[in-house]
């Protein structure tokens, strides 16, 4: 094999039809990028609007209908709505780390690997944060004005169906998060992780 | 997206570097599509980054920098795509297509396929002609590391171009 032969032909290949102007450039920036990170920015901006409209809504129900007991939900809400915020705007800034490639390939690998693993945890903390909030307030309003409508004799039933369904809906969740989660990146991460072996391998004894 | 502001430096720049990064498209994606995709995300993140390019590392350096970091990291989206049903021009009854004139390089293609990302990353500096000292600024790893692994990425190709 003559490497220098390959390399000169290798410089020789037909190029494919390329831009060469301005237009061009500006003709192929405007192309709606197809990046996973791309798609994913428009994703959770869509979350973060339909999880305000969601709050906002239930808050309004819940005073529209003047709930007695809406002071202490807000109390259990709060907090809730607090770090699923957190989370939304940990993501949004995670994904927006995410698009800078100037550092040489093992730092970049690297980095993308740690903020990754962040955006994993971002993504699990506002599934199961959403969903606490989600099933918290439906078992309120199950018992608040569901349960006094059943026979007395089998409130303690119907108590018990609420809280296994509450909790078996929480217990689904976390397995579908940590599945979906594992399916989306983890072939990914394995081979970044395989990437960055490779560079650090005989660095030592180099 | 509203209209880039593309300043004529960068224009040129690109109008410079764009078959290799051509290349690095190809060499890392089989697909034509992918090949596209992969070139328009690595001209977006250039674009991106143009205004803080302070100079401190060479022009060339820079970009192979991007266009290496974007071609390794770009989650492979069609990898799982399931294959299209055999077809050919016979069956269709088309004109036949024109000859590839790249067809003598199949071969080098063929063979870097089948190397790791790291690998395949080496084998395309090298056969860009990149010197040593560059190649290990691009891949953030030690001079004497460069080598290690360049003797044996070109004593696997050869193996690789042999049995082909």
């Amino acid at each position: 094999m003559d490497f220098d032969h390959l390399s000169s032909r290798w410089h020789q290949q037909s190029p494919l039809t390329i831009p060469q102007t301005a237009e061009d450039f500006r003709a192929l920036l405007a192309e709606q990028s197809k990046s996973p990170v791309t798609q994913m920015r428009q994703n959770i901006w869509f979350e973060i609007g339909t999880t305000v409209v969601v709050a906002t809504l239930v808050l309004a129900l819940l005073y529209g209908i003047r709930d007695t007991r809406l002071g202490q939900l807000l109390i259990w809400l709060l907090p809730l709505y607090g770090g699923i915020a957190y989370c939304y705007f940990g993501i949004v800034d995670v994904l927006r780390g995410l698009q800078t490639a100037t550092d040489a390939l093992a730092s970049h690998v690297a980095r993308q690997l740690r903020q990754l693993r962040q955006l994993m945890w971002l993504y699990y903390g506002a599934t199961m944060l959403s969903t606490l909030a989600v099933l918290g307030v439906l078992s309120y309003l199950a018992i608040q004005y569901v349960l006094p409508h059943v026979p007395r004799t089998g409130q303690t039933k119907a108590l018990t169906w609420i809280i296994l369904t509450a909790i078996i809906s929480a217990g689904v969740t976390h397995w579908f998060c940590r599945y979906h989660i594992q399916n989306f990146y983890g072939q990914h991460l394995d081979r970044l992780e395989q990437v960055l072996q490779e560079l650090k391998e005989d660095e030592a004894a180099a | 997206m509203p209209a880039a502001v593309v300043s004529p430096d960068f224009v040129a720049t690109l109008a410079q570097y764009q078959p290799l990064l051509r290349r690095v498209c190809r060499l890392y994606c089989p697909d034509v599509d992918d090949q596209h995709d992969l070139y328009q995300e690595i001209v977006l993140r250039l674009w991106k980054a143009w205004p803080s390019f302070e100079g401190r590392a060479k022009r060339s350096t820079w970009l192979y920098r991007i266009a290496l970091n974007v071609a390794i990291s770009a989650r492979r989206q069609r990898q799982r795509r399931p294959q299209p049903a055999r077809l050919s021009i016979a069956t269709l009854d088309l004109p036949n297509p024109p000859p590839d004139p790249d067809s003598d390089l199949a071969p080098l293609y063929h063979a870097i396929a089948q190397l790791s990302d790291v690998e395949k990353a080496l084998i395309w500096l090298r056969l860009e002609g990149r010197p040593q000292e560059e190649m290990a600024d691009i891949l953030g790893i030690s001079h004497g590391n460069i080598r290690v692994k360049m003797h044996r990425v070109l004593e696997k190709l050869r193996r690789l171009m042999g049995s082909g």
